[in-house]
């Protein structure tokens, strides 16, 4: 995976260089935009991230020039910039992703590996959550390394969370995991499911839980985590 | 100050009528004078043809031969037509009465003027015992061709109000009143066509300001504005520009100020993050990175809402904006062990407003929420169909201070939980406020705080 990194700022280019190349990516720097247009034309990137404010012009300009020649490298814009309209003025130029400073480094990591489109398991991922893994490749969860069988609604629930563990996952992004069986859903189903699948992750002592946010959804995280 | 609004038309109609009206009022003083003038005027030519007329008579006596006076038709019919005349003509030697002409007989003789003032109205004595009475006449001597004088003696009685009367039906109805109310009608409706037209334009570029939303470029169109009217357009344009200017400026600097402050920032959670995980300071380290962090968002947020950066350009459900802004904090709920639940109505609640300013006065006031209360107490978020975000929470309260206080800059409480920079509900009071709302906090009823951040719904 290499990685081509634009931005003036020395300090900040250098450390996260390091930590991305800790990741396991190379990266390459480019420190102002008439660099960045010598590196993607001399060398073919997995992806590009991009500073917006550079010493010779905006950033975007190298998103212009990129896409006109329908090169389909992504683009992950790293910026000062917050308000939406920058946002969007900068998605719509063509690039994938948007990012603002300052950013932890796992967020910067996830961002990437999305863009990147590649499953997880090929970088060597499984996600883990207490002592609940789960493998995305095979679609299989283990407590303490032994397998952990579910009935498959439960097992679609548990994914839908377990792939935003830490983060709220929305009630109708769960009725749609569970509609994916294509079975009629009574009203309470959601809360039976969920309430069933929280007794087996105690049962196995997974050392997860699964928190309620009335009006909004529900959250898989590690206990005490 | 004094609010004084006026209608130009009405202004116009009200003067035009007034003027219309003095005008006739100055020419029927002016005609009835006329006609008294005239009146003279017939009397003293009357005068003159009678003196003309007088001859000698056939010689009957051996002394001088009498004057006579004959009055042929014409002269006749113009004594006549001098309405309620009584004519005397005397031989001025001898007051020998030569013709008596009475339109009502029985005026006595010896009729003597004493004063003529004003001109054509005299003082008569009727007789010596008699009081004088003012009429309107003439007397006069005049020389005649057989070389005698005679004195002329006319009365034609007082000017009388049906006098005036008569004249004003015929003279002011028929003839003058026409015309005045010709020409006042006509022009009263001309100015408020002059009005109008020259005010259209007026009309159409308050049109076009209304529509100019804050921070756009534009300009009114100066094209078909009346000369009076272009400075005013001009010095607006003008106005606009500099508006502009200082918009643009501020939004540079808004800009290179997110940059300068952001870039070291993330430098420095570059380095935090590369090192190992299990350092103890490093925890330490991110909370001050995330403290400085969103110590400059507030800033850049303040320094937006004051520079008028924020435009009101999106209709937004406030429902669908609270569940976003709970599900980002919802992680720092879990870790705090408190239970987040969202109150919303079924229908979404729409308002008009800036998409990233509404979002972060919600996070501020759910933020507030949690910086103020002891982990593991619950935060309730209400949304009412009336455009009402409430944040209710089981902390301390407002613990004394005024709910006013609260939202002023820099106004913290509770301190001993509070790592803010204090600009968290300022900056919910103004981007309120900036959507036409208002901000409220009260004690809760069985213990802790109720925030509330009222906005009007966007009209459908």
């Amino acid at each position: 995976m290499r990685l081509l990194f634009v931005e003036d700022d020395a300090d900040i280019a250098d450390a996260v260089r390091g930590n991305l190349e800790r990741s396991g990516f190379a990266v390459d720097l480019a420190y102002d935009l008439a660099e960045a247009i010598a590196a993607t034309e001399s060398q073919k990137y997995d992806l590009v991230l991009l500073d917006l404010g550079l010493p010779d012009g905006d950033g975007l300009a190298l998103v212009h020039r990129l896409r006109r020649r329908r090169d389909p490298v992504p683009i992950l814009v790293l910026t000062a910039r917050d308000a939406v309209s920058d946002r969007v003025s900068g998605l719509e130029s063509g690039a994938d992703d948007y990012l603002v400073k300052p950013f932890a480094h796992a967020e910067l990591v996830a961002r990437i590996r999305a863009l990147l489109r590649r499953p997880a398991q090929h970088l060597g991922d499984r996600i883990t959550v207490g002592r609940l893994a789960y493998d995305p490749g095979t679609g299989t969860f283990a407590v303490d390394g032994q397998p952990f069988e579910l009935p498959r609604r439960e097992r679609a629930l548990l994914e839908a969370l377990v792939r935003r563990a830490g983060w709220v996952v929305q009630r109708g992004t769960l009725e749609d995991a569970l509609w994916g069986f294509a079975e009629e859903i009574e009203s309470n189903t959601l809360e039976s499911h969920v309430s069933r699948l929280r007794r087996r992750l105690a049962q196995a002592d997974a050392g997860v839980e699964i928190r309620t946010f009335r009006g909004l959804g529900y959250m898989l995280r590690a206990i005490g985590g | 100050m004094r609010r004084s609004r006026f209608s130009l038309i009405r202004r116009l109609i009200w003067q035009f009528s007034a003027v219309t009206l003095l005008a006739a009022a100055l020419t029927t003083l002016a005609y009835a004078l006329l006609k008294e003038i005239e009146l003279e005027y017939e009397l003293e030519d009357l005068a003159q043809q009678m003196a003309n007329r007088v001859r000698r008579g056939d010689s009957r006596g051996p002394t001088a031969p009498d004057l006579e006076l004959q009055l042929d038709e014409e002269l006749q019919g113009r004594i006549a037509a001098m309405n309620a005349l009584h004519l005397r003509v005397y031989e001025a030697a001898t007051r020998r009465l030569l013709l008596s002409y009475d339109h009502e007989a029985g005026l006595p003789d010896g009729v003597e003027a004493i004063r003529d003032w004003p001109p054509g109205i005299f003082t008569f004595t009727l007789g010596p015992s008699a009081s004088p009475i003012h009429e309107f006449g003439f007397i006069e001597e005049l020389p005649t061709p057989t070389g005698a004088w005679v004195r002329i003696v006319a009365r034609r009685g007082p000017p009388e109000l049906r006098d005036y009367i008569y004249w004003l039906s015929t003279e002011f109805a028929l003839e003058l009143g026409p015309v005045l109310a010709v020409v006042g009608v006509a022009s009263t409706i001309l100015a408020i066509l002059t009005v109008k037209r020259g005010f259209a334009p007026l009309a159409r570029i308050s049109a076009q300001a209304a529509t100019i939303a804050p921070g756009q470029a534009a300009c009114l169109d100066p094209a078909g504005m009346p000369e009076e009217i272009l400075p005013l357009v001009e010095a607006i344009n003008h106005l606009l520009n500099r508006l502009q200017d200082a918009l643009a400026q501020q939004r540079r600097f808004t800009a290179v100020a997110a940059h300068e402050l952001r870039t070291p920032l993330a430098a420095l959670r570059a380095r935090i993050d590369a090192l190992p995980p299990t350092l103890p300071q490093r925890q330490g380290l991110e909370a001050a990175i995330e403290r400085m962090a969103r110590l400059v968002d507030q800033l850049l947020a303040v320094s937006r809402l004051e520079g008028g950066l924020v435009l009101l350009d999106e209709d937004l459900d406030l429902c669908e904006l609270v569940q976003v802004v709970a599900a980002e904090l919802a992680p720092l709920a879990a870790r705090e062990d408190r239970e987040l639940t969202l109150d919303l109505p079924p229908h979404p609640v729409v308002v008009h407003g800036n998409r990233d300013a509404l979002a972060r006065a919600i996070a501020n006031l759910l933020d507030n929420a949690f910086r103020h209360t002891p982990r593991g107490t619950p935060v309730e978020v209400q949304v009412s169909e009336a455009g009402a975000v409430r944040v209710l929470d089981r902390g301390p309260g407002l613990s004394g201070h005024a709910p006013d206080q609260l939202f002023q800059p820099f106004a913290r409480y509770g301190r001993q939980h509070s790592h803010g920079a204090g600009l968290g509900l300022a900056i919910v009071r103004d981007v309120a406020r900036l959507h036409g709302g208002r901000v409220e906090a009260q004690d809760r009823p069985g213990g802790g705080a109720i925030f509330t951040m009222e906005l009007p719904l966007a009209h459908r």
